[in-house]
């Protein structure tokens, strides 16, 4: 027995079907391949949702790594309020569930006009469509005397995992009246509000283990997501704008970091103004990952313009790019951004190799942070498509956590520690 | 002539308000997943939530009948008969 709407979706989605059958093939002749490069929160979810949507599409995910370890909850280890462990997913519970092939390998080459990519075994394989999802880099080049291989004493944490790992330690191992330094990266960058997440969380290990202690953040940016919540919030907490306070916030624009000496943890700025550290956490400035780089798919900016109905690359066809790699401003570099792209993306895809008529997009986000152990805030916005095609902010809709108050914020914390449960779900499983 | 100019115009509407159309239930289902779960576990433990019933509790949000931390927020992107489409996707 099938409901009446059961009945309506399924003769509807049948005369779809037919209809632009008759206009361009007439019969779906051969299994699509879709293929995904990344297996973060964009890549895993992309994956899931189509073969929720058509479990008849071949999916293929191609991931280096057999774990992924979230960035979003990373900031708490360093409050204690999690582990690296909980924060751990592995792939096999949603290649099992949704019968989604699994690489464990790195795709090498990309070739947009074959339709094919190479891994590292030089093994080809070749796709219907690709999603590449494959996050963030960073520049290097903008800094003397650091990079890559001395992130084990100068660590960005902005990859969870090790990284996230050296800096608790760090901090741990740091003394009571030490100086922590954060040099939070210029705009665009991922997760906006995390660098004073951060900060929040260290001052709160910080105000009952260390509490002479100070966190200076150093800023490329003039302001910050969530500004005015975050200085009320540390203001409450951690004694901001008076003379003991745990943090201070310097941004430094005009006179950014330059250099930096590892052994000594010492950056230097532009002008010449040095600041020592005990516990240098440097963030880079940021750019789409290497093989979005090498494939092409970036311009000038260093990241990926794509169609915003159907995250399908402006460069090359039949390549869709999501999340962080992705050029879908107004919507932020975030977690949760990248789900939901991801599924703006396989309702693209799946209509796309279906021949069926696309769906109107809509994205929601929600940046949730914490200031103490329970306190957060949160900013959040639902975005559509303006009759440009361009992702635009809805009016009258979204903004930061309405109130201050105690019991607000307590409930905002909650909510921030069930949805990371939730997006992890919905993503990995 | 006149005929012609008023039914462009008419066409011109038509085509207007359907580039502003509303977005189905099924696309803002998937947007509500990221937070409830895809089984909405944390809203629908009982699975007794009716489309109406749900359709209202919506409304109630977006008209600030109804106070949350977040959902106001979030249900003022929606017109009404999207709250209603998503409340029917979500429910059946």
């Amino acid at each position: 027995m099938i409901s009446r709407r059961q009945f309506i979706k399924l003769t509807s989605s049948a005369a779809g079907i037919f209809v632009s059958g008759c206009q361009t093939k007439p019969f779906k002749t051969t299994t699509a391949h879709i293929v995904i490069i990344g297996g973060g929160f964009g890549g895993a979810t992309v994956a899931k949702t189509i073969k929720k949507l058509d479990p008849s599409i071949r999916v293929t995910l191609i991931e280096p790594k057999s774990h992924y370890t979230t960035c979003p909850g990373s900031n708490w280890v360093l409050a204690g309020l999690k582990s690296l462990k909980s924060l751990t997913v592995s792939y096999q519970q949603l290649s099992k569930q949704y019968n989604i092939k699994l690489i464990k390998d790195k795709v090498t080459f990309i070739d947009p006009y074959k339709r094919s990519i190479t891994l590292s075994t030089a093994d080809k394989i070749n796709y219907d469509r690709l999603i590449v999802s494959p996050g963030i880099d960073f520049r290097w080049d903008t800094i003397e005397g650091h990079n890559e291989s001395s992130t084990h004493l100068i660590p960005h944490a902005w990859k969870a995992g090790i990284q996230t790992q050296i800096l608790n330690k760090q901090l741990q191992n740091m003394k009571n009246g030490g100086k922590v330094i954060i040099c939070a990266p210029p705009n665009p960058f991922r997760c906006p509000p995390g660098p004073y997440e951060r900060a929040s969380m260290m001052a709160h290990y910080l105000k009952r283990h260390k509490p002479k202690s100070k966190i200076i953040i150093l800023d490329a940016k003039t302001q910050f997501s969530k500004q005015s919540l975050f200085m009320e919030g540390w203001k409450k907490h951690y004694g901001f704008g008076g003379s003991n306070s745990l943090i201070e916030w310097h941004s430094i624009t005009d006179n950014p970091v330059v250099k930096i000496d590892v052994k000594n943890k010492r950056v230097e700025t532009d002008f010449g103004d040095t600041f020592n550290a005990d516990v240098l956490n440097f963030i880079p400035t940021q750019k789409a990952a290497h093989i979005a780089q090498s494939s092409g798919l970036c311009d000038e900016s260093g990241w990926s313009p794509v169609n915003h109905k159907t995250s399908e690359s402006t460069i090359h066809s039949n390549i869709h790019v999501i999340g962080d790699a992705s050029i879908q401003g107004p919507i932020p570099k975030s977690a949760f951004a990248a789900n939901a792209e991801a599924k703006v993306c396989a309702l693209a895809v799946v209509s796309l190799v279906n021949d069926i008529e696309l769906l109107d997009p809509v994205w929601i986000n929600t940046c949730y942070s914490l200031i103490t152990a329970d306190q957060g805030i949160s900013v959040a916005m639902v975005y559509k498509l303006n009759q440009q095609g361009k992702i635009t902010k809805v009016k009258g809709a979204g903004g930061i956590t309405p109130n201050s108050k105690e019991e607000i914020l307590s409930l905002e914390a909650n909510y921030a520690k069930q949805w990371l449960t939730n997006i992890i779900s919905d993503s990995f499983k | 002539m006149k005929k012609s100019f008023i039914k462009t115009i008419i066409l011109l509407i038509l085509t207007c308000t359907n580039s502003n159309a509303d977005v189905s239930g099924k696309s803002i289902a998937y947007a509500c997943y990221s937070c409830h779960g895809d089984n909405l576990n944390n809203i629908n433990q009982s699975n007794t939530l009716s489309a109406e019933k749900l359709e209202n509790s919506l409304l109630a949000f977006k008209t600030d009948k109804k106070y949350s931390t977040i959902m106001n927020r979030i249900t003022k992107g929606f017109s009404d008969a999207e709250l209603k489409a998503v409340a029917i996707y979500l429910t059946e």
